[in-house]
């Protein structure tokens, strides 16, 4: 049985409390949006989405096949070829995930290989958990041109990528000279599929350079870099609202997959 | 978002407008300070909507994000021991000027109780959750939160009757 006094005590300090939360729900929705894109822990997965992605996949594998052979209808900057939607087997058709180096990269040792994949530029914020936490890493990262945050993540494969549909628009004013929306989908020489993404941008401008692979073994790795910062500046430290630096993300979506493509990733 | 649901997001927006508030509370006798558990709060959201699809079939949608925000307050607490301002600095806007007092008074004496015994007080004697419950929540034995409860109550006794001399509640 608890002790009344102090049952009293706490509900009288609780009615007096009336916080006005509209704010923080509008923007852990938005930072929802974000991080749910970026792991693609999706909701709305449905059964008949795989059925049809098989179906596409099948269609695409012929697609490729006979483009090999006859030439290729469409190929990105990355030299891919890319088509809206695509998926090279069913999901559940994948090996399984080696465990071989246990439940997942820690964030330091996401960092040690980070380091080595990053164009020149000082790391200048590591973010602590729960934004780095196993197999995910937080940072901000700064190429003396603005500081950016970059979310790097590896995990087993959850659902088959796909771009949206219908396409984002943005929340917010997009940046003078920002680079446009887009997304588009490819399969490389050894069966990754990739997904690069330019996102919306949201009430304050901020968007990512997002590239994704699911390889053949049943790792996703993923890589978001924004045109400013989430976490670790001085001026977020109260407010934790994204900081637009600049009006586009470092580097470039194929330099990016490049990095996500490093098979230094593993579980 | 690249795979969005509309009707799961309205979803969770009722549920944040329909709880935010007793979580914030939650939030601020743990924290002790009214921004970061708006921090705190908002980090609970925003992990609760990026696994809304698990989330919301969850038996107890409450239950699971006062588990996402307890979790996130404990792992916060692991990394960051410093950067707790004195209560009567902290502006709080959204206080009314009822009980600032003993409000001030239960804040202060929270914040002298290590952070998992802080939480066993906190959702006993605010959520009033059974001694089995808040085990749960922090994925331990019923014994060792009797325990946490048991030497925090004391402190939070000891604590509220220096500050609180004379009042007839202690």
């Amino acid at each position: 049985m608890v002790d009344d006094d102090i049952v009293a005590i706490f509900a009288t300090v609780a009615q007096d409390i009336e916080p006005d939360l509209v704010a923080v729900i509008g923007e852990a929705t938005r930072q929802g949006r974000r991080r749910r894109a970026r792991r693609r822990l999706a909701i709305a997965c449905t059964a008949s989405a795989s059925v049809v992605a098989v179906a596409v996949a099948a269609t695409v594998a012929a697609h490729l096949a006979s483009a090999r052979v006859h030439g290729s209808p469409a190929v990105g900057p990355g030299g891919h070829h890319h088509s809206p939607a695509l998926k090279p087997k069913a999901h559940h058709t994948r090996p399984p995930v080696p465990q071989a180096h246990g439940p997942g990269m820690r964030p330091g040792q996401m960092l040690a290989v980070l380091r080595k994949l990053l164009p020149p530029g000082t790391i200048t914020y590591v973010a602590p958990p729960p934004f780095s936490e196993r197999g995910s890493l937080e940072l901000n990262f700064d190429d003396r041109k603005g500081a950016v945050d970059i979310i790097v993540s590896v995990a087993p494969t959850p659902d088959p990528l796909g771009c949206p549909n219908p396409p984002l628009s943005d929340e917010g004013k997009r940046p003078a000279g920002a680079s446009p929306i887009s997304c588009a989908t490819s399969v490389l020489a050894n069966g990754d599929v990739v997904m690069q993404e330019v996102t919306e941008a949201d009430f304050a401008g901020y968007y990512d350079f997002a590239v994704y692979v699911d390889r053949p073994d049943g790792v996703t790795v993923s890589i978001d870099v924004g045109n400013g910062t989430l976490q670790g500046t001085p001026h977020l430290a109260r407010q934790g609202w994204p900081w637009v630096d600049r009006a586009v993300p470092p580097g470039s979506l194929a330099f990016w997959e490049t990095v996500v493509t490093s098979p230094k990733w593993h579980l | 978002m690249t795979r969005q649901n509309g009707t799961a997001e309205a979803e969770f927006g009722e549920f944040a407008a329909a709880q935010a508030g007793q979580l914030f509370r939650i939030a601020y006798l743990l924290c002790g300070d009214w921004h970061e558990a708006q921090d705190l709060v908002q980090t609970a959201l925003t992990k609760l909507f990026v696994a809304w699809g698990r989330a919301s079939r969850a038996d107890n949608v409450g239950s699971y994000a006062r588990s996402v925000l307890v979790n996130s307050y404990l792992s916060s607490r692991r990394l960051r021991r410093h950067g707790e301002l004195p209560v009567a600095e902290v502006f709080e806007a959204g206080v009314s000027d009822g009980d600032a007092d003993l409000r001030l008074t239960l804040v202060a004496a929270l914040r002298q109780l290590p952070p998992r015994a802080r939480t066993v007080v906190v959702l006993r004697y605010l959520e009033d959750l059974s001694i089995e419950s808040v085990a749960s929540y922090l994925d331990t034995t019923p014994a060792a939160v009797k325990s946490l409860n048991t030497r925090g109550i004391a402190q939070l006794r000891e604590h509220l009757g220096a500050q609180q001399t004379g009042s007839p509640r202690w």
